[in-house]
C-alpha cells in the first residue's frame, strides 16, 4: 500500500466533505451516503491502483465523480418522459406568441449584476431554489454552472441531443430566475 | 422581412443562454440585439441570467453527516 494513503483515517478526515458534495449533487441524504460509501468501498478494491500522483483527498473525489456521473446515467432514461414537461413549463413563462406573461415578466434587483455577491442570503435562496427544479434541470444546470463542464460533454455523459440540452438548460434558468426574484427580499 | 428579424422572448431568452456559452450563429446573435433594443424584460433577463450563472459555482451545502452516519459508513468498511 502506498505511503500516502491512510484508509483508517479517511471516514472520520472526508466523509463531511464529500458527502456535501455530493448531496449538492443528488438532493437526497440517502442518496448521498450511499455514494460516499461506495467511494470508500472502491477506493479500498483499488489501493494498488494508487500512484500518488494526485492528494489522497483529490483521488477519492475522483472517485465519487465518477460515482455521482453513473447516477446520473441511470436517471437519463427518465429524461423523454420530462422532456414533454419541459417543452409544456415555458408556457408558464411566455404566452402562445411568445410574450412573457404578465406575472412573469423580470423585475429588477437591487444589486450590482456584474460583481460575485457576497450576500449569505443570496446563496441560500439560490441552492433552495436549484433544489426545486426538476431532477434533470438540476443535473444538467449543475454539471453546467458548478462543476463548469461544456456542454457537448454534458450531452455525452448523460446520451442526450444538444437540443435536449438547450429545452433543459432554459428551462432551468427561467425557473431559477423567478424562484430568486420572488424569495430574495432586495431591501 | 420583418418575421425573419423579429424574435419572440421565448426564442431570445434562449439565444441569451447560447450566446453566453459562445453556440450562437451570426443571424441569431444580431436578430437577439435588435430584440433586446427594443425590449426591456428581455435586457434585464441578460443581466440576470448572467448573475446567476456567475455566482453558482459559489453555492455549497452546509449539511452534514451526523455521528451515527459516520459509524456506519466505518462499520460498512470492516
Amino acid at each position: 500500500m502506498p505511503e500516502l494513503l491512510n484508509p483508517k483515517e479517511w471516514v472520520k478526515k472526508y466523509s463531511d466533505l464529500l458527502f456535501r458534495f455530493a448531496i449538492l449533487r443528488v438532493n437526497d441524504r440517502e442518496t448521498a451516503k450511499d455514494l460516499v460509501q461506495e467511494t470508500y468501498l472502491a477506493a479500498y478494491r483499488n489501493i494498488d491502483s494508487f500512484k500518488g500522483e494526485i492528494s489522497e483527498k483529490n483521488w477519492l473525489f475522483l472517485i465519487l465523480k465518477n460515482k455521482i456521473i453513473d447516477y446520473y446515467r441511470k436517471k437519463s432514461n427518465e429524461i423523454l418522459t420530462e422532456l414533454d414537461k419541459c417543452e409544456n413549463a415555458l408556457d408558464d413563462y411566455f404566452d402562445d406568441k411568445g410574450h412573457w406573461k404578465g406575472e412573469m415578466v423580470p423585475n429588477g434587483w437591487n444589486t450590482d449584476y456584474n460583481s460575485s455577491l457576497e450576500s449569505k442570503e443570496f446563496f441560500e435562496i439560490l441552492n433552495k431554489c436549484l433544489q426545486r427544479l426538476s431532477e434533470l434541470s438540476r443535473i444538467v444546470f449543475t454539471l453546467k454552472y458548478l462543476d463548469e463542464k461544456e456542454s457537448d460533454e454534458i450531452c455525452k455523459e448523460l446520451t442526450i441531443t444538444s437540443s435536449n440540452y438547450w429545452v433543459m438548460i432554459h428551462r432551468a434558468k427561467l425557473q431559477l430566475r423567478a424562484c430568486i426574484e420572488k424569495n430574495w427580499l432586495t431591501k | 422581412m420583418k418575421k425573419f428579424i423579429m424574435i419572440t422572448c421565448k426564442e431570445a431568452t434562449l439565444a441569451i443562454i447560447k450566446k453566453e456559452e459562445g453556440k450562437i450563429s451570426l443571424t441569431e446573435r444580431i436578430r437577439l440585439l435588435i430584440h433586446l433594443a427594443i425590449c426591456k424584460f428581455c435586457k434585464m433577463f441578460e443581466k440576470q441570467n448572467k448573475l446567476i450563472s456567475i455566482n453558482s459555482i459559489q453555492i455549497s451545502s452546509q449539511e452534514s453527516l451526523t455521528a451515527k452516519e459516520k459509524e456506519d459508513l466505518e462499520k460498512n468498511l470492516q
